[in-house]
């Protein structure tokens, strides 16, 4: 068992570490949406702190799901889906440890970058750690929410704006409770409601959302 | 009858329509270990279908398939992998190395060593490259490994010769007899006859 975990892992590693230039680009959209958005706008720190989490939480959302919708359009032309689910591994194993690795390469840094870019959106620095747990807590579902469109739209040439209307309905609820976290912070407000739904969240997408995904699999593969 | 002469794979009416049309219908038979299977038909008669339910990928529409005499189900109950498949997608990943990709294969499947499996693909020189950069027939040999390193008991194979030169076809043979003389079984689907040096196939016609 152990062995295999470590082979996914490191197959995923190596896949994710050989496009990095591929995989910076999620990062990149998110510090430039973060950026550019004062430019439009009124650029004083009393406005940029009550819109911080807005951007913050819709410049994370797009750079989670950037690129996600060909998370298995390869793997399924290239036959690693037909291959893992002949394996002995559970499929929704799987598919959950390849969500793990895609959201350590864009998830994650976007949680690290949004410290520098909520401080450059002056957004008190005491609010700022309650955004960053809601990012902590909210980018991974966002990550398991798309690998179910992903699935969904593997065995089609193009299925990216598909993907991303099939599943705007499911992220909205996760960005209206991210955003919120940091709104409530800034107004001093309790913030443990918003993050209990957050964790709630995460709770189900990672129990539900690869077993959707790996049905999801199973149908593109059988009419490829 | 006791398990180890249960045939593997064993089928009982099987039926599979695409559309109007039925490709097969009330195919039966049983495949045991150490035996090579040639399913010979013209394009289109539904070779690759019946290796992809053989594989469990697709579900026939109507018919039985057994696994040791026990439900189809029962094959993910064997300690390794039960079935490995090879088809032109190959099921290796293009940005990784040959060793990386033989590693995963290794890593889910058998846990053979990957130095052991280079060795019998003759595939050591190539191991730290991209299969991305290898030509076809490279990459075919390497998709071949792939099935050594899964170390299934049942090889399905889609035309596996297709890309394979004279000295690649002898591999692809030797590996075949080595998997049967291990107790493995091998089905392959083919139009043409391949170059067998010892097993003879026993042949399955479709839609004739």
């Amino acid at each position: 068992m152990r062995r295999a975990l470590w082979a996914m892992l490191r197959r995923e590693w190596s896949r994710y570490w050989l496009r990095r230039g591929d995989a910076i680009q999620a990062p990149l959209i998110f510090c430039l949406v973060c950026v550019l958005f004062p430019l439009g706008g009124v650029p004083s720190p009393e406005h940029l702190a009550r819109y911080a989490p807005a951007v913050i939480w819709a410049a994370a959302l797009i750079a989670c799901v950037f690129g996600l919708e060909a998370l298995y359009r390869q793997e399924l032309a290239e036959g690693w889906v037909d291959s893992m689910l002949l394996s002995a591994w559970p499929m929704p194993l799987v598919l959950g440890l390849k969500s793990l690795m895609h959201w350590l390469f864009t998830g994650l840094p976007v949680v690290l970058l949004a410290w520098p870019m909520g401080r450059a959106l002056y957004f008190p620095a005491e609010a700022l750690q309650a955004l960053l747990l809601s990012l902590l807590l909210g980018t991974p579902v966002l990550v398991l929410l798309g690998g179910i469109g992903a699935g969904l739209t593997a065995g089609m040439g193009r299925g990216g704006l598909l993907t991303s209307l099939l599943m705007i309905p499911l992220y909205v609820p996760v960005l209206i409770f991210g955003a919120g976290t940091g709104v409530a912070a800034y107004d001093g407000l309790p913030v443990t409601a918003q993050l209990y739904l957050l964790s709630c969240m995460l709770v189900a997408a990672v129990f539900l959302a690869p077993w959707a995904s790996a049905a999801a699999l199973k149908i593109a593969s059988e009419s490829s | 009858m006791p398990a180890t002469q249960q045939p593997l794979i064993s089928l009982e009416n099987l039926h599979l329509r695409r559309g109007e049309r039925e490709l097969f219908g009330g195919l039966g038979g049983s495949f045991s270990s150490g035996e090579l299977c040639w399913l010979r038909a013209p394009n289109g008669s539904g070779k690759t279908s019946l290796l992809r339910i053989l594989a469990g990928l697709i579900t026939p529409d109507r018919g039985i398939l057994r696994w040791r005499g026990d439900s189809y189900a029962a094959r993910l109950d064997e300690p390794h992998q039960a079935i490995s498949y090879l088809d032109d997608r190959l099921g290796l990943s293009r940005d990784l190395s040959v060793s990386q990709n033989l590693g995963y294969a290794s890593g889910v499947g058998a846990g053979r060593p990957v130095k052991d499996i280079l060795e019998k693909a003759a595939l050591l020189e190539l191991a730290e490259r991209p299969v991305r950069y290898l030509s076809t027939g490279q990459k075919k040999r390497v998709a071949l490994a792939r099935l050594l390193a899964e170390g299934a008991l049942v090889w399905l194979l889609d035309e596996p010769a297709n890309g394979l030169d004279t000295a690649n076809r002898a591999l692809l043979s030797s590996l075949i007899e080595t998997h049967l003389g291990e107790g493995g079984l091998c089905l392959f689907a083919s139009h043409d006859a391949l170059p067998w040096s010892a097993a003879a196939p026993r042949i399955l016609e479709l839609g004739a």
